[in-house]
């Protein structure tokens, strides 16, 4: 879609940004109207749950799209950074009363350390072995985590339970909608960040830089830097979630934020969705998660291992014949026949 | 010095079973340019096929071994013609989460049709039987897990690089288009190439069942190592995955000896970074 | 024995080969000039099979056009392509029994037809492919291509990249298989050598076929002595 020829044909309104059209409008109003009103359309304690770990999960799964989709960097070990996030806060808050918002954004800054230290020996590599290495890193941060006594091993760590307070983001209350605006309003957020991001020049510098690497280069995209701008922010992003994750649950061990099912999780969401969209990440989160939810609610445990071999076939179908996920089988239907098959 | 001995031992026992795993997975990538991630997977089905075996038919493991191997390949077949074969069309993307989702189907199918439980064979033919040599203990299962990649390893290596339709699969892993036109059909190749992929898995599956229980999550605590070990030896090289998984065999045993035991996976991840940053194209890979 | 009537291929939008239609006969050596990206290399991939085409391709008058790749050469087509492609990590020898995959059974003399042809092979026949020089390669290329028994070989620029005195050795081999009385298609910017040793030759220029002739009567023409060599 977003391919050579369009970044060429547009160079013009590089330098003002893109201007919107409208209907690029349309799907935030979308966003704010179904978000807005989805703790009213789901009563039911459980389903605030669900629909926090929908905005968080949405929320990581932005984050890794831009770096995934936008830029063609497909890294498997996103854990890393959602684990930073939730152990930074943790870890604040338990042995320096740090509090919690801004053991988020600390968390958050770790993060974009981290990924730069990361980021310099993993981008020397291309395709498979780039995934592979993000596995690699992914693995050694949980395998740390796991024996490293200070922030509690294996056994995790909890976050002490305190007044129910904005300042020290705990609420107690069985409805949990102040978590769900919270989280929404943080995906928000994303959301806007990635869509400035994609109209200003680095969006087409990264979408370059998806295409052709090499031709990238060779037309002066400093193509180093900008890979690292995107996983930068992926960074941040995962990292936001991975604190606020923490401190909903209040509790965190490796095996919850590193491993690398979590790295599964954030990138199932994105390509669920379609990651040539930056709705395709929230679009898939939702989905994902509906469906564990209502099979985990209707078939009890085996509705888990159920839910897995629907979604694992989910992402093969997607995989094999339609590679811009969930939208791009919506556009498929939407779109006359003829005009399909630009990949 | 017996212990240094033991834990050479038990590092060239775990790199030969390892081995075999790898040398199905590099046989995939290099023919047909895709990484395999539900391997560990496949060889969870094999395990599963292996224990059913002996629990439903009493057939000891060693023995189910052709139908571990059969059932694995004939999966890596379906797994090839239903969905990898269209994502090889597709990017980089489709490639990398077509066997993701495989990975999480046959986990899910695991877990469904056998629940979450571990299920171990009991009382193999090679159970109690072992051999010490200078205070080096070798247990039977484990050696003969080794013997049996070794063999099995071997005959993988003799059909690719001796027999015609091996030539052919290793000339498409080279070059698919001048293979193509000489007549060598590139579908087959891949299909041939995910068959003997599983029927590797199958075999080491088999002979790791007699001394390791199974269940939907055991194939990542070999999955993982093997896609270190392929990229280590370079992707595709079937000698650069064999001397790759010795040496991972090696550094755990030696590394979870001499420094703190439950850092020895570590280890692995560590060199697989040293190495791929340093020489990107792996221990001994061409490309 | 060839007969291509409208042969036409696009790379994503970029026409590389506009209705070309061009026919080989039994025993003859044609020749297909033109400059670099003219659509030489697409005119011989697009009969292989090797490209997408659209057009028609007959060989010995069974339309071949809409076979894939591995089912040309069982019409008796051989390919030398581009660049040679060897299989560098397969043997001399492994090379060359490959390029009979295609017969029911290898014909152990033409291990030694093909020897006869090119001694330097059967010296290094147990050397891998990729460690031979550059003529040795483009020897064995054709030596591959000629254990398919193949009625007709095509030739993609054997001359590409090669010392001048390892061109005259190609070439006196392609003529001497052409004097035997093999049907070839030889596809060359080295206009020179080619229009030597064909018999008629076509000139491609941007993709299509803009003139053909007997290659003698090409060789005085100022047009093509102009814009091919120099002169």
């Amino acid at each position: 879609m977003a391919g050579a020829s369009e970044v060429a044909g547009d160079e013009r309104t590089v330098e003002r940004g893109r201007p919107w059209r409208r209907q690029e409008l349309w799907p935030w109003a979308a966003f704010m109207v179904v978000f807005g009103l989805m703790p009213v359309l789901y009563s039911a304690p459980y389903q605030h749950n669900i629909a926090v770990l929908i905005c968080l999960t949405a929320l990581m799964a932005t984050g890794w799209n831009l770096l995934g989709g936008f830029t063609g960097q497909i890294s498997l070990g996103h854990a890393l950074f959602f684990g930073v996030g939730a152990y930074t806060v943790t870890v604040g808050e338990l042995r320096i009363g740090l509090n919690p918002w801004l053991g988020m954004l600390l968390g958050a800054a770790i993060a974009v350390a981290v990924s730069m230290i990361v980021g310099l020996p993993v981008f020397r590599l291309r395709g498979h072995y780039f995934s592979i290495a993000t596995i690699a890193v992914g693995e050694i941060a949980f395998l740390i985590f796991l024996n490293w006594q200070f922030v509690g091993a294996a056994g995790g760590l909890s976050i002490p339970i305190k007044e129910d307070s904005l300042l020290e983001l705990q609420f107690s209350g069985q409805h949990k909608w102040e978590y769900y605006y919270l989280a929404a309003g943080l995906l928000l957020l994303a959301l806007v960040a990635t869509q400035l991001i994609l109209k200003s020049r680095t969006g087409y510098y990264l979408a370059a830089i998806r295409e052709d690497q090499e031709a990238a280069a060779s037309v002066g995209i400093p193509v180093a830097r900008y890979k690292q701008i995107a996983l930068s922010f992926s960074a941040a992003t995962v990292a936001i979630a991975g604190a606020f994750f923490a401190q909903y649950v209040l509790f965190v061990d490796p095996v919850s934020v590193l491993e690398l099912a979590i790295s599964i999780q954030i990138t199932i969401a994105a390509v669920l969705g379609g990651v040539k969209s930056m709705w395709g990440p929230v679009i898939g989160a939702a989905v994902l998660l509906s469906l564990t939810e209502t099979a985990r609610l209707y078939l009890g445990g085996t509705g888990e291992a159920l839910n897995l071999v629907a979604y694992g076939l989910l992402v093969m179908l997607i995989a094999a014949f339609e590679p811009n996920g969930l939208i791009g089988l919506a556009q498929r239907f939407r779109r006359p026949r003829n005009t399909r098959g630009q990949r | 010095m017996e212990v240094f001995a033991q834990t050479i031992v038990s590092g060239l026992l775990l790199g030969a079973v390892l081995g075999l795993i790898a040398v199905g997975l590099t046989l995939i990538f290099g023919v047909v340019d895709i990484v395999n991630f539900a391997h560990g997977e496949f060889l969870m089905v094999g395990m599963y096929i292996a224990f059913f075996a002996w629990r439903l038919w009493g057939v000891d493991p060693l023995f189910s071994i052709p139908l571990a191997a059969l059932g694995v390949g004939i999966l890596g077949v379906i797994s090839y013609l239903t969905f990898v074969r269209h994502a090889m069309r597709g990017t980089l993307l489709s490639q990398i989460f077509v066997t993701f989702g495989l990975l999480i189907f046959l986990r899910g199918l695991a877990q469904a049709l056998f629940s979450s439980n571990f299920r171990g064979v009991q009382g193999s033919i090679l159970g109690d039987v072992g051999l010490s040599v200078g205070g080096v203990s070798v247990p039977g299962p484990q050696l003969a897990a080794a013997v049996g990649s070794l063999i099995a390893t071997s005959a993988i290596g003799w059909f690719v690089w001796r027999t015609r339709m091996g030539k052919a699969l290793m000339a498409t892993s080279q070059d698919r288009e001048a293979a193509a036109m000489l007549g060598i059909n590139p579908h087959r190749m891949f299909a041939l190439a995910w068959f003997i992929g599983g029927i590797a898995t199958g075999v080491a599956a088999a002979l790791i069942v007699s001394y390791q229980p199974v269940h939907p999550n055991s194939g990542i605590a070999y999955g993982l190592p093997a896609f270190m070990i392929v990229a280590l030896g370079g992707f595709g090289s079937i000698g650069g995955a064999l001397a790759a998984a010795f040496l991972v065999g090696l550094i755990e045993n030696i590394a979870g000896f001499y420094l703190p035991t439950e850092y020895k996976e570590l280890w692995i991840f560590v060199l697989f970074l040293i190495v791929v940053i340093a020489r990107p194209q792996g221990l001994l890979g061409r490309r | 024995m060839l007969r291509v009537s409208d042969l036409s291929v696009d790379y994503s939008g970029a026409v590389a080969l506009s209705e070309a239609s061009l026919e080989v006969n039994d025993g003859e050596v044609v020749g297909v000039i033109g400059n670099n990206g003219a659509g030489k290399t697409t005119l011989l991939k697009a009969i292989s099979g090797t490209v997408a085409r659209r057009g028609e391709i007959e060989m010995d008058n069974k339309v071949i056009s809409g076979l894939p790749a591995h089912e040309i050469p069982a019409h008796g087509i051989g390919h030398v392509p581009e660049g040679r492609r060897l299989f560098p990590y397969l043997s001399v020898e492994d090379n060359l029994a490959l390029g009979a995959y295609s017969q029911t059974q290898a014909h152990s003399d033409d291990f030694e037809r093909v020897y006869a042809l090119f001694p330097r092979l059967k010296e290094r026949r147990r050397q891998q492919a990729g460690t031979l020089s550059g003529g040795e390669q483009q020897m064995a290329a054709i030596a591959r291509a000629l254990m398919l028994r193949p009625k007709l070989l095509m030739l993609d620029e054997p001359s590409l990249g090669l010392a001048p005195v390892i061109v005259d050795q190609i070439y006196n081999t392609i003529a001497q298989l052409g004097k035997s009385g093999f049907t070839i298609l030889l596809a060359e910017q080295n206009v020179a050598e080619c229009l030597e040793v064909s018999s008629r030759a076509y000139v491609l220029q941007t993709g299509s076929i803009i003139r053909s002739g007997p290659s003698q009567e090409l060789q005085k023409s100022d047009a093509i002595r102009q814009a091919f060599l120099g002169i």
